[in-house]
């Protein structure tokens, strides 16, 4: 085939991107637009520094602290359960299930169980300590309590995308690489250090992409396990635009600097991971 | 520092279906073992259990008198050179060889030296800074082979080294492989499907069939004297010819023999040409006897449909599939 | 030194299925042990101690359940159909169009998948309910968004494996291009489409963002789900929520062999 494009078969992708251009590029714009206007329709950037006084800066920092730790935790667990379900034993299918199934509970569902397991009266975390001849402890009393638990609560429903993609990079390893490091003296612990990290490496950049935005963007659960205090960036905007009127404005300004964020990072995972990777 | 091996009633099953069954094989100090066999006949579980990835469900392995058949394949100092060489793509040509020393715990220097000796040894110097990914098929086989020599293994195993190689590199790489087994005396034990290597490699075949060693000794000893008629039918070019041996006057016996045995236009046996196949030695000519598919080696050419008379010069006599009498020139 | 591989292999995987089943547990013993020893209790007992219907009866009898879930049901629908009615031809043009370009293409999809639902959602909410789209058909609209760039790029993938001479076949046959699609194209690579409807649903069934800010009222049922909880009504919350998690969690089932190939990652090569 000539290295000429058929443009015939472009057409057929069109609606998709118009679909999409239209329903991201146009809000986005008109988000940061708005941002920079009052509700007399003048231009200022009050909305921005009105956010200082609402706590934009903590609600920063939280929502980061929350991704990084949800994250770390997440890739953790996904990358023993994907090493678990590349090894042949009986009930392994079972096993694969029980871990994979939580993906398919939603978001909502998924915080209010959590809600419950963490409730500091009637909570199941709580009867758990209290069996152990441990001290209750009051989840919603502070603020680093309450980021804990949403940290804790997120990885139900999604370590199992983390682990599936990890699971597809692990089998497309070839296993001769690690019957070699085990001939060559290798044991568990350094075929791990040694062979799957490195080897893993380009396709955990690519669950830390798709996870570590949707991390960021964490809304439902923080706000059904502990409403809008401490606030994360999405709650704030949220809490901004269903409060007064007048605020709307604020969460303009709000979401406009989340999606800075994002893009930011984007850019720095897709530099850092090697856009190669991404097979482009 | 080399080794023998021996391998005593091993056996071996994957779920219900039994690969090895009570193997018992027998390695010299410094010798060139090739173990033979079709696909899928165990002959890469046979290795692996040597080196002890695959556990044994029975039996015991042997290194040089000592029992390691419940030692884990890190702590057993056998190399093994897999199928498609199984080098780590995340590390340079330098770093693959190196990772067996680096793993045993030795120090930086001393890896360095090593490392370089063998890779002087294999002429892959110039590639030691090199992404394995880079390289051809043929520096990748002598990269697998430089690490797994590199520390000086007791034994040493290879998993069809040269069958992913190209015709003609695969040749050089067979010549090779014997010149460096010779001069370093190191114990081989070597798998492969392909006769022409076995022939050129081995100080003696072990032919596997049916999770047992049919046959063991030299290629000429089991190219004459194949002690099953299976065997046989496997070993060589072109299988051994089989014959009733009423035919003959060897009543009660199966007759075999090679396409070459036979003395032409002498009577004695006679059918009509299929088939006529010139080659670089000869004629090859495919006929019909009692029903039976048989090939003999002329010197002239035949036209399909025309008679082809032949006697046998020598043969082997077959009881229930066992050889019971053989005959030499 | 296996057999002690193994053991490792076990703990490691009995722990991990304790921890992925135990939310799963509260959440069934919450709906039918007796709230006195669930919601009653200051220490709640771990084991179930008796079992009761009342609390699926009371949600049932007292809570607006059926509507929120019968219209995420509508919404989840139509956003698997859309994904199919665009994702089709959308991945099928892009097998044609070669990797350098479809991947670019594929990224750009991606990267403006990455935008925050909120982000989307606040201003469009303002132009929907001019439109007259501040409503569960909205809700649809909106979420087709997150889910069409995974469903094109998992179905590029089948695409891409399908070798050309088939359709070259098909088309020496006498076949238009619509026909190829219908009777040949699309049959053969079912498997992709139906993990990109399923995952489609399952988004929509899940997804909160654009439902709670373009229709609050009157919406599917994550955001009723949340004003119940919000309310303090917890265990009827609890029969709601088990209610709507059973469906996914028995698709999630079924797709897990599809999840577990290469569908998420596709067309990525490491």
């Amino acid at each position: 085939m000539s290295s000429r494009v058929n443009w015939k078969y472009f057409l057929l992708v069109v609606p998709t991107i118009i679909y999409v251009l239209a329903l991201s590029i146009y809000p986005a714009l008109s988000v940061v637009y708005q941002s920079f206007q009052t509700p007399s329709g003048h231009y200022t950037v009050s909305n921005y520094t009105a956010l200082g006084y609402y706590g934009l800066q903590s609600a920063l920092i939280d929502t980061l602290i929350v991704s990084i730790a949800a994250l770390v935790l997440q890739l953790f667990l996904a990358l023993f359960i994907a090493m678990i379900m590349m090894k042949p034993f009986k009930g392994s299918k079972a096993f694969s299930t029980i871990v994979v199934v939580p993906f398919g509970v939603a978001t909502v569902v998924s915080a209010f169980v959590f809600s419950q397991i963490f409730s500091p009266v009637g909570g199941y975390a709580n009867s758990f300590l209290v069996g152990f001849g441990l001290n209750p402890v009051n989840w919603a009393g502070t603020s680093v309590t309450q980021l804990g638990i949403v940290v804790f609560s997120d990885y139900w429903k999604n370590t199992p995308l983390v682990a599936l993609i990890l699971f597809s990079g692990l089998s497309g390893l070839s296993p001769s690489m690690f019957d070699a490091a085990t001939v060559d003296g290798a044991g568990p612990m350094r075929r791990f250090l040694h062979i799957t990290l490195p080897n893993m490496a380009p396709i955990m950049s690519i669950a830390l992409l798709i996870r570590g935005v949707s991390e960021f963007n964490i809304f439902a659960l923080p706000l059904v396990l502990i409403g809008y205090h401490p606030p994360l960036i999405n709650t704030l905007v949220y809490e901004f635009y269903t409060t007064t009127s007048g605020t709307i404005y604020y969460s303009y300004a709000a979401a406009t600097i989340l999606l800075v964020i994002i893009m930011v990072y984007a850019m720095f995972v897709l530099w850092r991971g090697g856009a190669k990777n991404y097979a482009l | 520092m080399t080794a023998k091996l021996e391998l005593v009633e091993v056996s071996k099953s994957f779920r219900s279906k039994q690969v090895l069954k009570k193997l018992s094989l027998e390695v010299e100090d410094g010798e060139f073992l090739v173990i033979l066999g079709p696909s899928g006949m165990g002959k890469s579980t046979l290795l692996r259990s040597i080196v002890g990835i695959e556990p044994v469900d029975g039996g015991k392995v042997l290194v040089d008198g000592e029992d390691v058949t419940n030692r884990p394949a890190n702590k057993r100092n056998i190399a093994m050179v897999f199928q498609n060489y199984a080098l780590y793509p995340t590390m340079s040509v330098y770093k693959n060889i190196a990772f067996p020393l680096k793993m045993a715990g030795y120090t930086r220097d001393k890896i360095d030296k090593k490392v370089r000796e063998i890779a002087e040894t294999l002429k892959i110097t110039e590639a030691l800074s090199q992404n394995v990914t880079t390289l051809s098929g043929g520096q990748k086989q002598r990269v697998a082979l430089a690490r797994a020599l590199v520390r000086d293994p007791k034994l040493f195993l290879l998993d069809e080294p040269l069958s992913n190689l190209d015709a003609r590199v695969r040749y050089a790489a067979r010549q090779e492989l014997k010149t460096l087994q010779r001069e370093l005396g190191h114990t081989f034990v070597y798998v492969t499907h392909d006769q022409a290597e076995a022939q050129t490699l081995a100080d003696r075949v072990a032919v596997l069939h049916n999770g047992n060693i049919e046959q063991i000794g030299t290629y000429e000893d089991l190219y004459e004297h194949p002690g099953t008629e299976w065997l046989g039918d496997f070993l060589g070019d072109y299988p051994m010819n089989f014959i009733n041996g009423s035919l003959v006057g060897k009543d009660g016996y199966n007759v075999g023999f090679r396409t070459n045995w036979i003395s032409e236009g002498k009577a004695g046996l006679k059918s009509e040409v299929e088939l006529c196949q010139a080659t670089d030695v000869g004629y090859f000519v495919s006929c019909t006897i009692d029903g039976k598919p048989i090939v003999v080696q002329t010197s002239r050419k035949y036209k399909i449909g025309a008679e082809v008379k032949f006697s046998l010069e020598r043969f082997n006599l077959y009881k229930d599939g066992k050889l019971e009498e053989g005959t030499t020139e | 030194m296996p057999s002690k591989v193994n053991y490792a292999t076990y703990i490691g995987a009995v722990l991990l299925a304790i921890i992925f089943l135990y939310p799963l547990y509260i959440l069934f013993m919450i709906t039918f042990v007796p709230t006195f020893y669930t919601f009653g209790q200051l220490y709640p007992p771990q084991l179930p101690m008796g079992f009761t219907l009342s609390n699926v009866y009371q949600s049932i009898t007292q809570l607006n359940l059926i509507k929120p879930v019968f219209r995420s049901t509508i919404v989840a629908f139509i956003v698997g159909g859309l994904s199919l009615v665009l994702g089709i031809p959308a991945a099928y043009g892009l097998s044609k169009l070669g990797a350098r370009v479809s991947n670019k293409i594929i990224v750009l999809l991606f990267l403006i998948n990455m935008m925050p639902g909120i982000v989307v959602a606040i201003p469009i909410s303002v132009d929907f309910l001019s439109l007259g789209l501040a409503n569960i058909y909205g809700v649809a609209l909106a979420q087709e968004l997150v889910v069409l760039p995974l469903s094109v790029f998992i179905m590029l993938g089948g695409f891409r494996a399908l070798p050309r001479d088939l359709e070259n076949q098909a088309r020496v046959d006498g076949a238009s291009l619509g026909t190829t699609m219908l009777r040949v194209l699309i049959p053969l690579n079912r498997a992709p489409i139906i993990v990109a409807f399923l995952l489609s649903w399952m988004t929509s069934w899940d997804e909160f963002t654009y439902a709670v800010i373009i229709s609050p009222t009157s919406s599917t049922f994550p955001v009723q789900l949340y004003n119940y909880v919000t309310r303090g009504v917890p265990y009827e919350a609890s029969a709601i929520s088990l209610i709507v998690t059973i469906p996914v969690i028995i698709i999630a089932a079924v797709l897990q062999k599809y999840l577990k190939s290469q569908y998420l990652t596709g067309g990525m090569t490491i």
